[in-house]
Protein backbone atom coordinates (compact mmCIF):
# COMPACT_ATOMS: atom_id res chain seq x y z
CA UNK A 1 0.00 0.00 0.00
CA UNK A 2 1.10 3.35 -0.74
CA UNK A 3 0.02 7.14 0.12
CA UNK A 4 -0.08 10.56 0.38
CA UNK A 5 -2.40 12.41 1.98
CA UNK A 6 -2.16 16.21 4.09
CA UNK A 7 -0.74 13.64 7.20
CA UNK A 8 2.52 13.09 4.73
CA UNK A 9 4.24 11.24 2.19
CA UNK A 10 3.62 7.35 3.59
CA UNK A 11 1.07 5.55 4.67
CA UNK A 12 2.57 5.44 8.06
CA UNK A 13 2.00 9.20 8.34
CA UNK A 14 -1.66 8.63 7.31
CA UNK A 15 -2.54 5.64 9.87
CA UNK A 16 -0.50 7.65 12.43
CA UNK A 17 -2.71 10.88 12.38
CA UNK A 18 -5.74 8.68 11.54
CA UNK A 19 -4.65 6.57 15.16
CA UNK A 20 -4.35 9.09 16.79
CA UNK A 21 -6.64 11.50 15.78
CA UNK A 22 -4.44 13.95 14.70
CA UNK A 23 -6.00 16.25 11.67
CA UNK A 24 -3.74 17.48 8.90
CA UNK A 25 -6.84 20.12 7.70
CA UNK A 26 -5.18 23.91 8.34
CA UNK A 27 -5.02 27.11 6.25
CA UNK A 28 -5.48 26.38 2.54
CA UNK A 29 -2.10 27.84 0.90
CA UNK A 30 -2.15 28.98 -2.84
CA UNK A 31 -0.25 31.09 -5.46
CA UNK A 32 -3.77 32.29 -6.16
CA UNK A 33 -5.69 32.55 -3.04
CA UNK A 34 -8.75 33.66 -4.98
CA UNK A 35 -11.54 35.81 -2.11
CA UNK A 36 -12.89 32.32 -0.96
CA UNK A 37 -14.90 31.93 2.22
CA UNK A 38 -13.55 28.55 2.95
CA UNK A 39 -9.95 28.66 4.33
CA UNK A 40 -9.30 25.44 4.75
CA UNK A 41 -8.52 21.72 3.46
CA UNK A 42 -6.39 19.03 4.05
CA UNK A 43 -3.76 20.41 1.68
CA UNK A 44 -0.27 17.98 1.50
CA UNK A 45 2.61 21.02 2.02
CA UNK A 46 5.87 20.60 1.12
CA UNK A 47 5.55 17.88 -1.70
CA UNK A 48 8.47 18.52 -4.34
CA UNK A 49 7.65 16.31 -6.99
CA UNK A 50 11.29 16.77 -8.14
CA UNK A 51 12.25 14.69 -4.88
CA UNK A 52 10.58 11.67 -6.27
CA UNK A 53 10.19 11.42 -9.81
CA UNK A 54 12.70 12.32 -12.82
CA UNK A 55 12.39 16.01 -15.15
CA UNK A 56 10.83 14.36 -17.51
CA UNK A 57 7.72 12.62 -15.66
CA UNK A 58 7.40 16.05 -13.89
CA UNK A 59 7.15 18.22 -16.97
CA UNK A 60 4.76 15.75 -18.47
CA UNK A 61 2.34 15.09 -15.45
CA UNK A 62 -0.46 17.23 -13.24
CA UNK A 63 0.07 16.65 -9.63
CA UNK A 64 -2.34 14.33 -9.29
CA UNK A 65 -0.59 11.89 -11.44
CA UNK A 66 2.49 12.71 -9.39
CA UNK A 67 0.85 11.77 -6.51
CA UNK A 68 -0.15 8.64 -7.98
CA UNK A 69 3.22 7.75 -9.37
CA UNK A 70 4.61 8.33 -5.69
CA UNK A 71 2.21 6.48 -4.08
CA UNK A 72 2.73 3.63 -6.51
CA UNK A 73 6.22 3.54 -5.79
CA UNK A 74 5.73 3.20 -1.88
CA UNK A 75 3.23 0.44 -2.51
CA UNK A 76 5.43 -1.27 -4.79
CA UNK A 77 8.03 -1.49 -2.78
CA UNK A 78 6.43 -2.87 0.00
CA UNK A 79 4.84 -5.66 -2.21
CA UNK A 80 8.64 -5.99 -3.40
CA UNK A 81 8.22 -5.94 -7.26
CA UNK A 82 11.16 -4.14 -8.65
CA UNK A 83 10.77 -1.53 -11.27
CA UNK A 84 13.07 -3.40 -13.54
CA UNK A 85 10.84 -6.73 -13.24
CA UNK A 86 8.35 -5.09 -15.91
CA UNK A 87 4.86 -6.62 -15.62
CA UNK A 88 3.59 -7.53 -18.55
CA UNK A 89 0.25 -7.77 -19.83
CA UNK A 90 -0.70 -10.30 -16.30
CA UNK A 91 -0.98 -6.46 -14.42
CA UNK A 92 -4.16 -4.38 -14.78
CA UNK A 93 -3.58 -0.59 -13.51
CA UNK A 94 -6.99 1.09 -12.19
CA UNK A 95 -6.83 4.46 -10.47
CA UNK A 96 -9.86 6.42 -9.50
CA UNK A 97 -10.08 10.46 -10.08
CA UNK A 98 -12.83 13.00 -9.77
CA UNK A 99 -11.78 15.42 -11.86
CA UNK A 100 -8.02 14.33 -12.90
CA UNK A 101 -6.01 17.28 -13.77
CA UNK A 102 -7.60 20.11 -12.29
CA UNK A 103 -4.78 21.87 -11.06
CA UNK A 104 -2.70 21.83 -14.49
CA UNK A 105 -6.22 23.11 -16.00
CA UNK A 106 -6.88 25.97 -13.83
CA UNK A 107 -3.25 27.42 -14.30
CA UNK A 108 -3.70 27.19 -17.89
CA UNK A 109 -6.83 28.59 -18.07
CA UNK A 110 -5.44 31.45 -15.90
CA UNK A 111 -2.10 31.57 -18.58
CA UNK A 112 -4.70 31.62 -21.30
CA UNK A 113 -7.48 34.04 -20.37
CA UNK A 114 -5.53 36.26 -18.24
CA UNK A 115 -1.81 36.52 -18.44
CA UNK A 116 -1.99 35.76 -21.74
CA UNK A 117 0.70 33.41 -21.99
CA UNK A 118 1.86 30.59 -23.79
CA UNK A 119 -0.12 27.55 -22.38
CA UNK A 120 1.38 24.19 -21.84
CA UNK A 121 2.11 22.32 -25.16
CA UNK A 122 1.78 19.34 -22.80
CA UNK A 123 -1.80 20.39 -21.45
CA UNK A 124 -4.25 17.73 -22.71
CA UNK A 125 -1.90 14.98 -21.76
CA UNK A 126 -1.42 16.19 -18.00
CA UNK A 127 -5.34 17.23 -17.75
CA UNK A 128 -6.67 13.89 -19.08
CA UNK A 129 -8.63 11.87 -16.31
CA UNK A 130 -6.60 8.56 -17.34
CA UNK A 131 -3.17 10.50 -16.75
CA UNK A 132 -2.19 8.65 -13.74
CA UNK A 133 -3.01 5.43 -14.64
CA UNK A 134 -1.18 5.92 -17.50
CA UNK A 135 2.10 6.65 -16.25
CA UNK A 136 1.87 4.07 -13.25
CA UNK A 137 1.25 1.83 -16.32
CA UNK A 138 4.28 2.58 -18.13
CA UNK A 139 6.47 3.07 -14.93
CA UNK A 140 5.71 -0.13 -13.88
CA UNK A 141 5.56 -2.01 -17.44
CA UNK A 142 1.53 -3.15 -16.63
CA UNK A 143 0.52 -4.05 -20.24
CA UNK A 144 -2.65 -5.16 -19.45
CA UNK A 145 -5.88 -3.35 -18.84
CA UNK A 146 -4.94 0.45 -17.69
CA UNK A 147 -7.55 2.77 -17.31
CA UNK A 148 -9.48 5.38 -14.87
CA UNK A 149 -12.73 5.52 -13.14
CA UNK A 150 -13.93 8.49 -12.42
CA UNK A 151 -17.17 8.63 -9.83
CA UNK A 152 -16.27 11.47 -8.14
CA UNK A 153 -16.48 10.02 -4.30
CA UNK A 154 -16.60 6.82 -5.34
CA UNK A 155 -13.72 6.70 -7.93
CA UNK A 156 -11.44 4.75 -5.99
CA UNK A 157 -13.64 2.18 -3.91
CA UNK A 158 -15.12 1.69 -7.89
CA UNK A 159 -11.21 1.40 -9.06
CA UNK A 160 -10.30 -0.84 -6.13
CA UNK A 161 -13.38 -3.49 -6.48
CA UNK A 162 -13.05 -3.67 -10.64
CA UNK A 163 -9.32 -4.51 -10.13
CA UNK A 164 -10.37 -6.86 -7.57
CA UNK A 165 -12.85 -8.71 -9.76
CA UNK A 166 -10.09 -9.12 -12.22
CA UNK A 167 -7.87 -10.68 -10.12
CA UNK A 168 -10.36 -13.20 -8.87
CA UNK A 169 -11.94 -14.17 -12.36
CA UNK A 170 -8.43 -14.86 -13.27
CA UNK A 171 -8.07 -12.01 -16.03
CA UNK A 172 -4.89 -10.76 -14.41
CA UNK A 173 -2.61 -11.70 -12.32
CA UNK A 174 -1.60 -7.76 -10.72
CA UNK A 175 -4.25 -4.90 -10.42
CA UNK A 176 -2.06 -1.74 -8.94
CA UNK A 177 -5.23 0.16 -7.95
CA UNK A 178 -6.62 3.00 -5.85
CA UNK A 179 -7.47 6.72 -6.71
CA UNK A 180 -5.65 10.35 -6.49
CA UNK A 181 -6.86 13.78 -6.47
CA UNK A 182 -4.80 16.83 -6.46
CA UNK A 183 -7.62 19.67 -7.24
CA UNK A 184 -7.33 22.00 -4.69
CA UNK A 185 -7.53 25.38 -6.34
CA UNK A 186 -9.50 28.60 -5.84
CA UNK A 187 -12.05 27.75 -8.09
CA UNK A 188 -12.86 24.60 -7.03
CA UNK A 189 -13.03 25.37 -2.84
CA UNK A 190 -15.15 28.13 -4.66
CA UNK A 191 -16.73 25.88 -6.54
CA UNK A 192 -17.77 23.20 -4.08
CA UNK A 193 -18.89 26.17 -1.69
CA UNK A 194 -21.56 26.84 -4.42
CA UNK A 195 -23.31 23.81 -3.20
CA UNK A 196 -22.94 24.84 0.72
CA UNK A 197 -21.51 21.82 1.65
CA UNK A 198 -18.46 22.80 2.58
CA UNK A 199 -17.80 23.64 6.73
CA UNK A 200 -16.46 26.94 7.64
CA UNK A 201 -14.49 25.33 10.87
CA UNK A 202 -14.53 21.95 12.16
CA UNK A 203 -16.21 18.88 9.84
CA UNK A 204 -17.84 16.63 13.12
CA UNK A 205 -19.32 13.47 11.27
CA UNK A 206 -22.28 11.93 13.21
CA UNK A 207 -21.87 14.64 15.54
CA UNK A 208 -24.68 17.21 16.44
CA UNK A 209 -24.11 20.77 15.25
CA UNK A 210 -22.04 19.71 12.05
CA UNK A 211 -21.97 21.71 9.14
CA UNK A 212 -20.73 19.97 6.31
CA UNK A 213 -17.34 18.17 4.97
CA UNK A 214 -13.77 19.52 4.23
CA UNK A 215 -12.07 19.14 0.97
CA UNK A 216 -8.66 17.23 1.03
CA UNK A 217 -6.08 16.02 -1.67
CA UNK A 218 -3.45 13.31 -1.96
CA UNK A 219 -3.40 9.30 -3.54
CA UNK A 220 -3.91 5.85 -1.97
CA UNK A 221 -2.31 2.84 -4.28
CA UNK A 222 -2.76 -0.71 -3.24
CA UNK A 223 -1.45 -3.59 -5.19
CA UNK A 224 -3.69 -6.27 -5.18
CA UNK A 225 -2.32 -10.39 -6.18
CA UNK A 226 -3.52 -13.38 -7.14
CA UNK A 227 -3.44 -15.47 -4.31
CA UNK A 228 -1.56 -18.46 -6.21
CA UNK A 229 1.23 -16.21 -7.35
CA UNK A 230 2.00 -14.52 -4.19
CA UNK A 231 2.17 -17.31 -2.39
CA UNK A 232 4.75 -18.91 -5.31
CA UNK A 233 6.94 -15.74 -4.76
CA UNK A 234 6.31 -15.40 -0.80
CA UNK A 235 4.45 -12.16 -0.62
CA UNK A 236 3.65 -10.64 2.53
CA UNK A 237 -0.53 -10.07 2.14
CA UNK A 238 -1.77 -7.37 4.44
CA UNK A 239 -5.44 -8.37 3.90
CA UNK A 240 -8.04 -10.04 1.66
CA UNK A 241 -10.28 -8.04 -0.86
CA UNK A 242 -13.14 -10.01 -0.26
CA UNK A 243 -16.26 -7.82 -1.27
CA UNK A 244 -17.14 -5.70 -3.60
CA UNK A 245 -20.83 -3.78 -4.00
CA UNK A 246 -21.85 -1.26 -6.18
CA UNK A 247 -25.12 0.35 -6.76
CA UNK A 248 -27.05 3.43 -8.34
CA UNK A 249 -29.65 5.74 -6.92
CA UNK A 250 -30.89 6.57 -10.29
CA UNK A 251 -32.71 9.72 -8.05
CA UNK A 252 -30.25 13.08 -7.41
CA UNK A 253 -27.20 14.22 -8.40
CA UNK A 254 -26.59 15.32 -4.75
CA UNK A 255 -29.07 14.01 -2.57
CA UNK A 256 -28.08 10.34 -1.14
CA UNK A 257 -30.54 7.45 -1.00
CA UNK A 258 -30.62 4.90 1.98
CA UNK A 259 -31.84 2.31 -0.48
CA UNK A 260 -28.87 2.98 -2.84
CA UNK A 261 -26.25 2.81 -0.02
CA UNK A 262 -27.65 0.05 1.78
CA UNK A 263 -27.36 -1.59 -1.71
CA UNK A 264 -23.88 -1.22 -2.34
CA UNK A 265 -23.32 -2.62 1.38
CA UNK A 266 -25.14 -5.56 1.22
CA UNK A 267 -23.85 -6.67 -2.40
CA UNK A 268 -20.13 -6.37 -0.69
CA UNK A 269 -20.58 -8.49 2.50
CA UNK A 270 -22.68 -11.05 0.16
CA UNK A 271 -19.72 -10.98 -2.69
CA UNK A 272 -17.61 -11.54 0.22
CA UNK A 273 -20.10 -14.65 1.23
CA UNK A 274 -20.06 -12.97 4.72
CA UNK A 275 -22.47 -12.91 7.21
CA UNK A 276 -23.27 -9.33 8.44
CA UNK A 277 -22.52 -9.95 11.96
CA UNK A 278 -18.49 -11.22 10.80
CA UNK A 279 -18.18 -7.36 10.03
CA UNK A 280 -16.00 -6.01 12.99
CA UNK A 281 -15.33 -2.18 12.12
CA UNK A 282 -16.92 0.23 9.50
CA UNK A 283 -14.71 3.24 8.18
CA UNK A 284 -17.70 5.24 7.18
CA UNK A 285 -18.39 7.35 3.96
CA UNK A 286 -19.31 10.03 6.95
CA UNK A 287 -18.89 13.60 5.33
CA UNK A 288 -20.10 15.77 8.08
CA UNK A 289 -23.14 17.19 6.05
CA UNK A 290 -26.10 16.63 7.93
CA UNK A 291 -27.64 14.60 5.29
CA UNK A 292 -25.15 12.26 4.36
CA UNK A 293 -24.31 11.07 7.89
CA UNK A 294 -28.04 10.56 8.75
CA UNK A 295 -28.67 8.54 5.50
CA UNK A 296 -25.08 6.68 6.13
CA UNK A 297 -26.60 5.41 9.67
CA UNK A 298 -29.95 4.40 8.67
CA UNK A 299 -28.63 2.60 5.54
CA UNK A 300 -26.23 0.83 8.15
CA UNK A 301 -28.73 0.11 10.45
CA UNK A 302 -30.59 -1.76 7.28
CA UNK A 303 -27.79 -3.76 6.95
CA UNK A 304 -26.49 -4.65 10.58
CA UNK A 305 -29.89 -3.99 12.37
CA UNK A 306 -29.52 -3.63 16.14
CA UNK A 307 -25.79 -4.86 16.26
CA UNK A 308 -25.38 -1.30 14.95
CA UNK A 309 -24.88 0.06 18.39
CA UNK A 310 -21.96 -2.36 18.95
CA UNK A 311 -20.05 -1.48 15.82
CA UNK A 312 -17.21 0.76 15.72
CA UNK A 313 -18.14 2.89 12.48
CA UNK A 314 -15.69 6.62 12.13
CA UNK A 315 -15.26 8.30 9.80
CA UNK A 316 -11.75 9.67 9.41
CA UNK A 317 -12.33 12.68 7.08
CA UNK A 318 -12.22 15.24 9.81
CA UNK A 319 -8.17 13.74 9.94
CA UNK A 320 -7.32 13.66 5.75
CA UNK A 321 -10.22 15.57 4.57
CA UNK A 322 -12.43 14.40 1.38
CA UNK A 323 -10.20 13.78 -0.81
CA UNK A 324 -12.97 12.65 -3.52
CA UNK A 325 -11.46 10.90 -6.29
CA UNK A 326 -8.71 9.32 -3.76
CA UNK A 327 -10.77 9.17 0.14
CA UNK A 328 -12.28 5.79 -0.33
CA UNK A 329 -8.52 5.04 -1.40
CA UNK A 330 -7.20 6.27 1.77
CA UNK A 331 -9.81 5.34 3.63
CA UNK A 332 -9.18 1.55 2.69
CA UNK A 333 -5.68 1.65 3.50
CA UNK A 334 -6.35 3.26 7.13
CA UNK A 335 -9.15 0.28 7.56
CA UNK A 336 -6.89 -2.41 6.45
CA UNK A 337 -4.46 -0.89 9.19
CA UNK A 338 -7.16 -1.04 11.60
CA UNK A 339 -7.67 -4.56 11.09
CA UNK A 340 -4.61 -5.77 11.14
CA UNK A 341 -3.70 -3.47 14.60
CA UNK A 342 -6.90 -4.45 15.84
CA UNK A 343 -7.14 -0.58 16.72
CA UNK A 344 -10.19 1.68 15.94
CA UNK A 345 -9.90 5.14 14.38
CA UNK A 346 -11.43 7.76 15.99
CA UNK A 347 -14.32 10.00 14.40
CA UNK A 348 -12.83 13.28 16.13
CA UNK A 349 -14.06 16.91 16.34
CA UNK A 350 -17.23 14.85 17.62
CA UNK A 351 -19.22 16.96 20.32
CA UNK A 352 -22.37 15.06 20.93
CA UNK A 353 -24.52 12.75 20.01
CA UNK A 354 -27.06 13.74 16.90
CA UNK A 355 -30.10 11.05 17.49
CA UNK A 356 -30.17 11.05 13.85
CA UNK A 357 -26.69 8.97 14.13
CA UNK A 358 -27.50 7.03 16.63
CA UNK A 359 -24.44 4.41 16.30
CA UNK A 360 -21.21 4.43 17.80
CA UNK A 361 -18.56 6.70 16.11
CA UNK A 362 -15.57 6.06 18.42
CA UNK A 363 -15.81 9.51 19.46
CA UNK A 364 -12.50 11.33 19.58
CA UNK A 365 -10.45 8.32 20.65
CA UNK A 366 -9.31 5.32 19.27
CA UNK A 367 -9.60 2.10 20.72
CA UNK A 368 -8.55 -1.21 20.51
CA UNK A 369 -10.74 -3.36 19.30
CA UNK A 370 -10.26 -6.84 17.33
CA UNK A 371 -11.83 -6.99 14.03
CA UNK A 372 -12.36 -10.53 11.59
CA UNK A 373 -13.43 -8.28 8.46
CA UNK A 374 -14.34 -4.62 8.30
CA UNK A 375 -16.07 -2.25 5.45
CA UNK A 376 -15.23 0.72 3.83
CA UNK A 377 -17.87 2.83 2.35
CA UNK A 378 -18.21 6.01 -0.43
CA UNK A 379 -20.66 7.51 -1.56
CA UNK A 380 -20.58 9.98 -4.32
CA UNK A 381 -22.67 12.59 -6.41
CA UNK A 382 -24.56 11.61 -9.24
CA UNK A 383 -25.64 8.41 -6.66
CA UNK A 384 -22.66 5.87 -7.21
CA UNK A 385 -22.34 4.11 -3.83
CA UNK A 386 -19.58 1.29 -3.52
CA UNK A 387 -18.11 -0.52 -0.57
CA UNK A 388 -15.36 -2.70 -0.25
CA UNK A 389 -14.99 -5.39 2.41
CA UNK A 390 -11.34 -6.49 3.55
CA UNK A 391 -10.74 -9.42 5.84
CA UNK A 392 -7.70 -10.61 7.16
CA UNK A 393 -5.29 -13.18 5.19
CA UNK A 394 -5.80 -16.30 5.17
CA UNK B 1 -33.00 49.49 19.15
CA UNK B 2 -35.15 46.57 19.05
CA UNK B 3 -37.10 48.45 16.71
CA UNK B 4 -34.30 48.87 13.93
CA UNK B 5 -33.54 45.03 14.43
CA UNK B 6 -37.41 43.99 14.11
CA UNK B 7 -37.20 46.69 11.05
CA UNK B 8 -34.27 45.57 9.46
CA UNK B 9 -35.75 41.96 9.60
CA UNK B 10 -38.48 42.47 7.86
CA UNK B 11 -36.49 44.26 5.14
CA UNK B 12 -34.63 41.85 4.98
CA UNK B 13 -37.33 39.28 4.77
CA UNK B 14 -38.81 40.89 2.01
CA UNK B 15 -35.45 40.72 0.03
CA UNK B 16 -35.48 37.35 0.45
CA UNK B 17 -38.85 36.43 -0.43
CA UNK B 18 -37.58 38.41 -3.70
CA UNK B 19 -34.47 35.82 -3.91
CA UNK B 20 -36.63 32.89 -3.53
CA UNK B 21 -39.19 34.49 -6.33
CA UNK B 22 -36.47 35.14 -8.93
CA UNK B 23 -33.83 32.26 -8.33
CA UNK B 24 -35.56 29.96 -6.44
CA UNK B 25 -38.30 30.11 -9.59
CA UNK B 26 -41.02 29.86 -6.35
CA UNK B 27 -44.57 31.44 -7.70
CA UNK B 28 -45.09 34.77 -5.31
CA UNK B 29 -48.40 33.75 -4.64
CA UNK B 30 -47.56 30.09 -2.94
CA UNK B 31 -45.23 31.95 -0.41
CA UNK B 32 -46.33 31.49 2.71
CA UNK B 33 -44.41 31.64 6.20
CA UNK B 34 -45.68 27.70 6.89
CA UNK B 35 -44.91 26.05 2.78
CA UNK B 36 -42.73 23.75 3.55
CA UNK B 37 -39.86 23.48 0.44
CA UNK B 38 -41.51 20.52 -1.01
CA UNK B 39 -44.50 22.39 -1.35
CA UNK B 40 -43.18 25.18 -2.95
CA UNK B 41 -41.54 22.64 -5.60
CA UNK B 42 -38.22 23.91 -4.42
CA UNK B 43 -35.33 21.13 -5.29
CA UNK B 44 -32.06 20.79 -3.86
CA UNK B 45 -30.48 22.86 -7.25
CA UNK B 46 -32.52 25.94 -6.72
CA UNK B 47 -31.96 26.29 -2.51
CA UNK B 48 -27.88 26.46 -4.16
CA UNK B 49 -28.94 29.10 -6.13
CA UNK B 50 -30.76 30.84 -3.52
CA UNK B 51 -28.19 30.72 -1.18
CA UNK B 52 -25.50 31.92 -3.79
CA UNK B 53 -27.59 34.98 -4.34
CA UNK B 54 -28.10 35.82 -0.40
CA UNK B 55 -24.02 35.42 -0.62
CA UNK B 56 -23.78 37.71 -3.61
CA UNK B 57 -26.32 40.02 -1.67
CA UNK B 58 -25.19 40.16 2.08
CA UNK B 59 -21.91 38.44 1.90
CA UNK B 60 -22.97 35.82 4.33
CA UNK B 61 -21.95 32.43 3.59
CA UNK B 62 -24.95 29.68 4.82
CA UNK B 63 -24.32 25.87 5.09
CA UNK B 64 -26.97 24.31 4.04
CA UNK B 65 -26.12 22.37 6.57
CA UNK B 66 -26.57 22.21 10.70
CA UNK B 67 -29.80 24.63 11.29
CA UNK B 68 -30.86 25.44 8.05
CA UNK B 69 -31.47 21.70 6.99
CA UNK B 70 -33.35 21.62 10.72
CA UNK B 71 -35.97 24.23 8.98
CA UNK B 72 -39.12 23.01 8.62
CA UNK B 73 -40.61 25.48 6.09
CA UNK B 74 -40.29 28.68 4.45
CA UNK B 75 -40.56 30.98 7.90
CA UNK B 76 -37.94 28.46 9.56
CA UNK B 77 -35.38 28.79 6.02
CA UNK B 78 -35.88 32.76 5.80
CA UNK B 79 -35.39 33.30 10.10
CA UNK B 80 -32.10 31.08 10.51
CA UNK B 81 -31.13 33.17 6.89
CA UNK B 82 -31.87 36.57 8.50
CA UNK B 83 -29.99 35.15 11.70
CA UNK B 84 -26.77 35.03 10.35
CA UNK B 85 -26.80 38.21 8.14
CA UNK B 86 -27.72 40.07 11.00
CA UNK B 87 -25.10 37.88 12.89
CA UNK B 88 -22.42 38.78 10.44
CA UNK B 89 -23.14 42.71 9.91
CA UNK B 90 -23.00 42.84 13.98
CA UNK B 91 -19.90 41.41 13.51
CA UNK B 92 -18.42 43.85 11.22
CA UNK B 93 -20.17 46.66 12.99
Amino acid sequence: MGAISGAGIGTAALWQAARDGKTAIGRIELDRPGQNTIKIAAQVKNFDPADHLDSTTVAMTDRFSQFAAVATDEAMAQANLPRDQRLGERAAVIIGTGVGGFTTLDDMMYLYHVTKARMNPMTIPRVMSNAAACHVSMRYGCTGPAFAVSSACSSANQAIGIGASLVKSGAVDYAIVGGSEASITATYIRAWELLRVLTPDFCRPFSIKRSGMTIGEGAGILVLENARTAQARGAKVLAEIAGYGTSSDARDLVRPDLEGAAAAMRGAIENANLAPDTIDYVNAHGTGTVINDAVETAALKKIFGERLAKIPVSSTKPIHGHAIGASAALELIITINAMREGFVPPTINWLEADPKCDLDPVPNQGRKHPIRAAMSNSFAFGGLNAAIVVTQPS
Amino acid sequence: MSGSVTQDRTEIEQQLVDLFVSDGMVDRNAIKPDATLESLGIQSVDIMMVLMSIEEKFGVYVPIDEKLSEAKNLEGFINHVIDRILEEKQKSA
